[in-house]
């Protein structure tokens, strides 16, 4: 139908008639968005025209690369619950939003995104920064649709918040043309409570339950795994009152960290290639596994034909299209993890599991004489260690600090020891492995949870990928703690090589710039730590500074990442050194 | 082990629909071997049927993925077994080569329909498998065969 033959839509009493950029700024501000995080350009022109009228009630927060905005709408996502917003114009503008969309819809978190395009009737022309943005964004969208008359904003970017954290969240992507911009409509805003066809929340199975109880009550070496969607449900409470009840060590996928304290007596570490030894080993002795919001993605299952073969498998997901992927459940609970696990902690029995926690007990103390101890408390003659920098962090961190790591080592290394005292305090970028995430991320946590100590961990790499984020902090004055744990290598890369290339270091030695003049620059207070005297003064000074700290220190070259599932290995495999 | 599945899918008349149902496959290097997309009557939802060779794993996983993307309504695989379908074959022949009786005796022993006809060529059309098909057009062969087109399969997959 075109427009023309639409009936005129019922005018509210309280609609009034605004172009189609104010009714997006209208539509943001009706679902109770306060953060945008953005950068103008041609097509969105009329939108920031917009936002101009709006500055004091909206906080647009300027980046310094679209890459950045998505990024830091992620990390505020994933701090806050919340959807997070960032705008792009067209063209280059929205193609460099793809890698953000791609690792949201990896990692599951909701976003809108809005995009300008080209007024409706130069599409296909291959007009001045025209792209495709809506097949170029498909695979990396759970929705996106294209918008060419202004009266169907409302309703468009009403579907887009329901559909972005509904259900399993992800990203959502709104194209709106320039005309659509442009053009005036009625305004009136109703929010979307259901789109057709589609079930966000499937009904718990109380026979599933049962049978999932059934087995949780016999078992005798139960492993709970918890997944990042123990987060996006809010199921912390429900995940302690069943592992507490049941006597169930519980064990994170990297997503997952922070969904039990670091330090709880029931939290057996992290799963997955540079995790840690205990949850891996035990996996494959488990006689029953529960996984929580979780997808047995191959970081954590290693070779699926090993994988838990022993155990029974409950596995508890949103999604049914998750369900027998990767391992075959024999009880699926496909549900909210909140309410499964409401239900299972309900119907589970108290129990306790000494002997096989023990042995849990025993994986660790090996773990800690091969690796833990040497990363912590290297010999003086060492340089500074990764692990040795974690350690004066948790020292000096405050109590509900976040953590955003980016990719590499140093991720990885963050993750182990990195003390989790607080739910979603763990931002990084899991299942697309994103480079460069770690800067606007925290900018986006620290905007979000202004209150919170923010502090990334970054590679000297990934540092680089998106550095020209410094400029975003420099001028909203985020107080970001930025350390930079540089080995002058891309490290973990270098440690492949050096693992499974026969140590040809091919393109991974970095000669980097002086990162503390650069952060200078930008008008940002930083230092630079060589020796292992000073590490632990400096790092207080800068955690403890109310200001936005960049530290970098310099680490061990050459040092590696274990323990370490090798590719292709099975997970008991696990190797300490 | 590959197989051919039939997929069925319904859905809303939402434009990026059918790239987001092509990408499921194309991401997992699956090519179709027929696609039929329509829309029965203007208001109706769009029906989509794919025939596409893969492995079982796949094939479920790939329909559950389709009942995940927004707007789909209805989604099953099938396999061909549990189908009916058809293909359809249009022949155009040269008129003046074909004697009247002849072609009255192809139609009924083949059970194919004059579908149209001017003065320099006839078309036929015939419904059924490759096999009969291609007898069809062995028999036509004779007497001039212009253009031969074949669909592909019409699913019913009720
Ligand atoms: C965008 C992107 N490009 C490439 C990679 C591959 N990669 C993974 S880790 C890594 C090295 C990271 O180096 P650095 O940031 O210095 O961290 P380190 O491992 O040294 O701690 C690379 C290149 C990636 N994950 N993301
Ligand atoms: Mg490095």
């Amino acid at each position: 139908m075109s427009t023309k033959e639409k009936p005129a839509p019922a005018l509210p009493d309280n609609a009034k008639i605004v172009s189609g950029a104010e009714a997006v700024i209208l539509s943001l501000m009706a679902e109770g968005t306060e953060t945008i995080f953005g950068y103008p350009g041609g097509a969105i022109m009329p939108i920031y025209d917009a936002l101009y009228d709006y500055a004091d009630q909206l906080n647009h927060i300027l980046v310094r690369h679209e890459q950045g905005a998505i990024h830091a709408a992620q990390g505020f996502a994933r701090v806050t619950g919340k959807v997070g917003v960032c705008f792009a114009t067209s063209g280059p503008g929205a193609t460099n939003l793809v890698t953000g969309l791609a690792d949201a819809k990896a990692d599951s978190t909701p976003l809108v995104c809005i995009t300008g395009q080209v007024a409706a009737p130069l599409l296909g022309t291959d007009a001045f920064q025209e792209a495709d943005v809506i097949s170029i964004t498909t695979p990396v969208t759970k929705w996106n649709i294209q918008v060419t008359d202004a009266a169907d904003i409302p309703a468009a970017i009403s579907k887009a918040f329901y559909l972005a954290q509904s259900g399993r969240p992800g990203p959502v992507l709104l194209d709106i043309t320039k005309d659509a911009q442009f053009t005036k409509a009625p305004f009136s805003y109703e929010r979307c409570t259901e789109v057709k066809h589609y079930a966000p929340k499937p009904p718990l199975s109380i026979a599933a339950a049962e049978q999932a109880a059934d087995l949780i009550n016999s078992a005798k070496k139960p492993l709970i795994l918890a997944g990042q969607g123990v987060h996006l449900a809010g199921a912390h409470e429900e995940l302690l009152a069943l592992a507490e009840k049941a006597d169930i060590p519980v064990a994170t996928t990297l997503l997952g960290l922070s969904a039990i304290p670091s330090e709880h007596p029931l939290n057996v570490g992290l799963l997955g290639m540079h995790g840690n030894y205990a949850p891996n080993v035990k996996t494959n002795e488990a006689d029953l596994i529960i996984a929580v919001g979780m997808r047995f993605d191959d970081r954590v299952t290693g070779r699926t034909d090993t994988y838990a073969k022993q155990a029974k498998v409950i596995h508890i997901d949103l999604d049914p299209a998750e369900i027998n992927k990767i391992i075959r459940a024999d009880v699926a609970l496909v549900a909210d993890a909140r309410e499964a696990l409401a239900a299972l902690s309900v119907l589970a029995e108290e129990n306790e599991h000494r002997e096989w926690l023990q042995e849990f007990q025993v994986c660790m103390e090996k773990e800690y004489e091969k690796v833990v101890r040497h990363d912590l408390f290297p010999a003086d003659e060492k340089m500074i260690t990764m692990g040795e920098v974690l350690r004066f962090i948790n020292e000096t961190a405050e109590a509900d600090s976040i953590l955003v790591t980016d990719v590499g080592q140093h991720q990885m290394v963050a993750s182990r020891y990195f003390n989790y005292r607080r739910r979603n305090s763990n931002v990084t970028s899991g299942g697309l492995g994103t480079m460069g995430f770690a800067l606007p991320a925290a900018i986006g946590a620290k905007a979000g949870r202004p209150e919170a100590q923010v502090i990334a961990v970054i590679g000297d790499g990934g540092f680089q990928m998106n550095i020209q984020e410094l400029g975003t902090i420099m001028q909203t004055g985020l107080a970001v703690k930025v350390i930079i744990l540089n080995n002058n290598y891309l490290g973990m890369v270098r440690q492949w090589q050096q693992l499974f290339f026969e140590k040809r270091y091919s393109f991974v030695e970095m000669e980097n710039p002086d990162f503390v003049k650069i952060a200078q620059g930008y008008g940002i207070r930083a230092r630079k730590v060589e020796r292992r005297e000073e590490l632990q003064a400096i790092l207080e000074a800068v955690l403890e500074s109310p200001h936005a700290e960049v530290l970098e220190v310099l680490v061990g070259k050459e040092d590696n990442v274990f323990p370490m599932v090798p590719t292709g290995a099975c997970v008991s495999e696990i190797r300490l050194e | 082990m590959q197989e051919s599945f039939i997929f069925t899918i319904s859905a809303t008349a939402d434009k990026t629909i059918l790239g987001r149902i092509v990408q499921l496959f194309t991401r997992r290097n699956i090519a179709f071997q027929n696609l039929i997309a329509s829309r029965p009557d203007d208001e109706a939802n769009y029906h989509y049927r794919i025939e596409a060779k893969t492995t079982q794993r796949w094939a479920e996983q790939i329909n559950k993925e389709l009942r995940r993307i927004i707007g789909v309504a209805h989604a099953a695989v099938l396999r061909q077994e549990e189908v009916a379908w058809m293909p359809v074959a249009l022949y155009r022949i040269n008129r003046r080569q074909l004697p009247q009786p002849v072609l009255e005796h192809i139609l009924l022993a083949h059970q194919a329909r004059l579908l149209t006809a001017d003065s320099e060529s006839i078309v036929l059309e015939k419904a059924g498998d490759a096999g009969s098909s291609l007898a069809l057009l062995e028999a036509l062969q004779p007497y001039g065969v212009q253009e031969v087109s074949k669909s592909g399969a019409m699913i019913m997959a009720g």
